[in-house]
């Protein structure tokens, strides 16, 4: 069968670019016309796998797991022989390979149009199931980088673009789900999230970033909202009186993020006037683009470079920047058409009256319903089990929306998708429609309703099954929930599959990411338990890891947080709260039992993840033998790190940042040591000749390299060792970052042992 | 682009995304998870003649796919659409050869799956398939709307697939107006046993080079 450009010569053909012609703005067709040649001229060898992998992640076209053409099936690891042998879209990456489509949805907003249009696609290009991320974005799986071009044109004929929906760019704008509705809102944020995407979408200063950059708008400063501490760029819209005037404005952080090692964002500006946005915006695009790493990957987050600088130094580059930027009218003329992005509800609201009770309705109405700042109206979330739902699914909302609301839909980071404007009245046959289209579980934002990010069921960074866990606590937690008090029901559990966070498990109330031990001689998923985080104030605080648990028993883990938490909780107090009082020291006790792995003669289960029989592997790596020791010297090495760096985190919880920093370089130490030994048994405690001995054998060899993440978790020892040499100041929050760096080496060291090959098979 | 796969004077090619799904007997007898280490079995042993690639479980969605065995050439999945449980496969990726061809090709990948399952251990024959009614699809918009000009125009090369294997049995095709994507529902007045089905389209099928 032809190529698309054979077939687009055939005058009379009926192709999507035909059809859509009259449908496209045509900036997007010129722009999905490129990719396309783009695609032809690397089928022919004309462009780099680095450089092809690049453009096609700035129109969203990711790739998945087992797209190396290699896959553990249990047993071994196997080629995967596709038909497009050499030819690959990206280093280490095969052509026919599925892969995964990010679509952007600017701050959430969907109209009954684009759920149609989205349907679609997902129907013909990938499996039928549409999937929600924790950004406010969709995703497709199992997707074919022919079909692209032309689900970029579909999705375009409805308004969406997917540019810029991965890559070293500006990524979705996201925005509280509730903006324009919500009862405790400065004011509506959404125009402002509608023109930052706007404006920044393929700007000339966007384009030269080392890294990825994440904005997003609150309403609110004391509410989740917007989650603006955990980004790059985070804005909550705030009102102040200029003489007789109330101006609205930005109090503007930057600096946040997740991933590895979360940071707070910093305030940049306590009152940015909204005609300022825009601009400064753009001006801290320029100063990232000149001054942000570019090289180590690992530090190329804006968060690292405002850190370096720190925030005055930064504040001032950007300052000094705005002054050089030639006007652009765009910055302001969105100001003078704010409500032309405001919802138009459907029908004119109603008072509330005494709804009529049905089976379920209620309980429905308890969890997924609150009330608008309008009068006589409501926000239903409808629940997503794992943010994903079928073409139909989503047809059947595009219709309700039609009924009840109009196009005020929006997605949520919670991975849920939430109708505005629904009348009060209108709720009895709002829940009958969900019912019919099996989405009205009631459970939006409790404990039963657990975030979590792809993982290993299709992510190349996964390390353990995110969502095969998710999908076991909501079912134990879900058959639970009746006993759950108020308190308890409304903890939230966020689930990540590796160290990057993209189930924001650092603020969560209980969280988990994906790790994997060696027990008995054997790779067994596990995750730490991550406790201390905050999701109100707009993330406003990150949790710790407290100890690593067999992935088997985490249901277990929550039980006992959870029952802790009801028995001894004093009066009103939140479960970070409680959790600090408590200690971690006590909590990790009430856990102990529960980290340890049971033989695998006794219980093989523990040695394969949720929802996949395959026995564990970290993806490719092999199991090599070893001469008959079940416990290692190295395990016992890596064990004592491990308490080590417990202490230091008991050490922060008792404000005493520097000995804190002390202990976890120490367990840094331990770690590295352990390794090391291997290579040079005789190896001393001193700090220097540790560094040195590990830095000939592990570093430069690259043994100790991570497949992804190369030689990053390295540089964190080698970096804190030369701070620890300077005698450089530690403060509270450089405690922090230090500790999480230091949890991340020694699990990179544990992943190094394993692939070191030093297992055997047991009874 | 091959001439022979064009459809002549309607300017346009031949529909892609065919799919056929074959119905459960007995549904309530079969636990979908239980299907999960059976698809990696069938990828461990290369059960199928085809690339097989991932198993995907959404078993959580409500009606939805069920749990997926990945191809390179298309989707297996224990499908729940409607709220009825079946074996459907969908070629994803092209294929040479008429519509006929295709289909029947597409019927050939259906039956071997659903061969297999019947003869999986594990299952203690739990699943077995009805054959008196297939579903049959064409996720192509473009190419194939839900419309009775489709349906004059295919309905000839969807007889003669479904002819070739279920011999002289009078099937009805009813096109189903409901639906989003092209479908057929094909029944036969007599549920010939699944193995004599899938024996005839080994003897039909032969795509093109």
């Amino acid at each position: 069968m032809g190529t698309s450009t054979d077939i687009e010569e055939i005058p009379t053909l009926r192709t999507w670019r035909r059809q859509l012609e009259d449908r496209v703005p045509e900036h997007l067709v010129r722009e999905i016309e490129v990719f396309e040649a783009q695609i032809e001229r690397k089928r022919r060898g004309e462009i780099d796998d680095a450089v092809f992998a690049e453009m096609r992640l700035r129109r969203g076209v990711y790739g998945q797991r087992y797209d190396n053409g290699r896959r553990n099936d249990g047993d071994r690891t196997r080629e995967l022989n596709y038909p497009s042998g050499d030819l690959m879209k990206g280093p280490d990456t095969v052509w026919d390979a599925p892969g995964m489509q990010r679509i952007k949805i600017p701050f959430g907003g969907l109209t009954a149009e684009q759920m149609d249009g989205l349907a679609d696609v997902a129907e013909e290009y990938s499996d039928g199931i549409l999937h929600v991320t924790t950004r406010q974005d969709f995703q497709l799986h199992f997707v074919h980088i022919d079909d692209t071009p032309d689900m970029m044109r579909r999705l375009a004929a409805v308004g969406i673009t997917t540019r810029e929906a991965c890559g070293n760019v500006v990524r979705n704008v996201t925005a509280c789900p509730l903006a324009g509705v919500c009862r405790t809102e400065s004011f509506d944020v959404t125009p402002y999230a509608k023109a930052t995407a706007a404006f920044l979408l393929g700007h000339p200063d966007a384009q030269e970033f080392g890294r990825k950059f994440k904005i997003a708008f609150s309403g609110c400063k004391h509410e989740a909202c917007g989650l603006t501490s955990m980004h790059d760029i985070g804005a909550i819209g705030t009102v102040r009186t200029v003489g007789a005037a109330e101006r609205r404005g930005f109090e503007f952080y930057v600096g946040g993020g997740l991933g590895a090692v979360p940071h707070q964002a910093k305030l940049f500006d306590p009152f940015l006037p909204e005609d300022e946005l825009l601009p400064t915006c753009q001006a801290i695009c320029r100063v990232f683009a000149r001054l942000g790493e570019k090289k180590n990957r690992a530090r190329a987050r804006l968060k690292f470079l405002v850190a370096k600088l720190g925030i005055d130094e930064f504040r001032s580059l950007v300052l000094e920047e705005r002054t050089n930027l030639p006007d652009d009218p765009r910055w302001t003329d969105f100001l003078g058409d704010l409500h032309s992005a405001d919802d138009q509800p459907l029908h004119s609201g109603f008072t509330r009256s005494n709804g009529d009770p049905r089976n379920g309705f209620d309980a429905w109405r308890t969890t997924n319903v609150i009330a608008q700042r309008q009068q006589g109206y409501v926000v239903a979330t409808v629940s997503l089990p794992l943010g994903d739902l079928t073409s139909q699914q989503l047809r059947a909302l595009a219709g309700m929306a039609r009924q009840f609301t109009g196009d005020a839909v929006r997605m949520t980071v919670e991975q849920n998708i939430a109708f505005r404007w629904v009348r009060d009245t209108d709720l009895p046959g709002f829940y009958e429609g969900l019912n019919a289209a099996g989405l009205a579980s009631a459970d939006a934002g409790t404990i039963v309703d657990v975030t979590a990010c792809p993982g290993t069921d299709t992510c190349k960074l996964g390390i353990a099954s995110s969502r095969g866990l998710a999908s076991e606590l909501r079912k134990r937690l879900g058959a639970r929930a009746a006993q759950f008090d108020e308190a308890v029901g409304n903890l939230r559990i966020k689930v990540s599959g590796c160290f990057n966070s993209c189930g924001q498990h650092h603020a969560a109330d209980i969280g988990f990411w994906g790790v994997s031990r060696k027990r008995n001689g054997r790779a067994v998923p596990h995750f730490q338990v991550v406790l201390g985080g905050q999701w109100a104030e707009n993330a406003g605080a990150y949790g710790l890891a407290v100890c690593a648990v067999p992935s088997k028993n985490v249901p277990a883990v929550v039980d006992r947080l959870t029952e802790a938490y009801m028995r001894q909780r004093e009066k009103g107090e939140s479960f970070a709260a409680y959790t600090k009082r408590v200690g971690k020291a006590k909590v990790r006790t009430i856990l102990e039992d529960l980290c340890s792995v049971p033989a695998y003669s006794e219980a093989a289960s523990y040695y394969s993840d949720w929802g996949d029989p395959r026995e564990f592997s970290i993806g490719d790596m092999g199991v090599g033998e070893c001469a008959g020791q079940v416990v290692s010297p190295v395990d016992f090495g890596l064990q004592a790190s491990e308490r080590e760096l417990f202490g230091a985190q008991d050490r922060l919880d008792k404000n005493d940042p520097g000995g804190a920093a002390e202990i976890a370089f120490r367990a840094m130490l331990l770690a590295a040591r352990a390794l090391t030994r291997t290579r040079v048994p005789e190896l001393g405690e001193h700090a220097d000749d540790v560094v040195a001995a590990f830095k000939i054998h592990f570093h430069d060899t690259r043994i100790f390299h991570d497949p992804f993440a190369k030689g990053k978790f390295a540089s964190y020892f080698f970096r804190i060792y030369d701070e620890v040499k300077s005698k450089a100041p530690v403060t509270t929050e450089i405690a922090r970052q230090r500790l999480e760096e230091t949890q991340l080496f020694i699990e990179a060291a544990h992943a190094c042992h394993l692939r070191m090959g030093y297992e055997i098979h047991t009874a | 682009m091959s001439g022979s796969s064009l459809s002549p004077g309607h300017g346009q090619a031949l529909p892609t995304r065919i799919s056929v799904k074959f119905f459960m007997d007995q549904p309530e007898l079969v636990n979908q998870k239980a299907l999960i280490p059976v698809f990696h079995g069938w990828i461990r042993h290369d059960v199928l003649e085809t690339l097989l690639v991932d198993v995907a479980d959404y078993t959580h969605v409500h009606h939805g796919p069920g749990v997926i065995l990945v191809a390179h050439e298309g989707l297996y999945s224990m499908d729940e659409s409607d709220g009825r449980l079946g074996l459907r496969y969908e070629q994803k990726r092209p294929m040479a050869g008429t519509l006929a061809d295709q289909i029947r090709h597409v019927l050939g990948k259906t039956l071997a799956a659903c061969r297999e399952l019947e003869r999986e251990q594990s299952l203690k024959g739990a699943i077995r398939f009805r054959t008196d009614e297939v579903l049959l699809q064409i996720t192509d918009r473009l190419n194939a709307p839900n419309d009775d000009e489709t349906f004059r125009r295919l309905q000839h090369d969807v007889a003669s697939a479904f002819g070739g294997i279920y011999g002289d049995q009078p099937i009805r095709m009813e096109r189903d107006t409901n639906r989003s994507v092209f479908t057929i529902h094909m029944t036969a007045p007599e549920a010939a046993p699944l193995e004599t089905l899938s024996d005839r389209i080994r003897n039909v099928t032969a795509l093109p080079p």
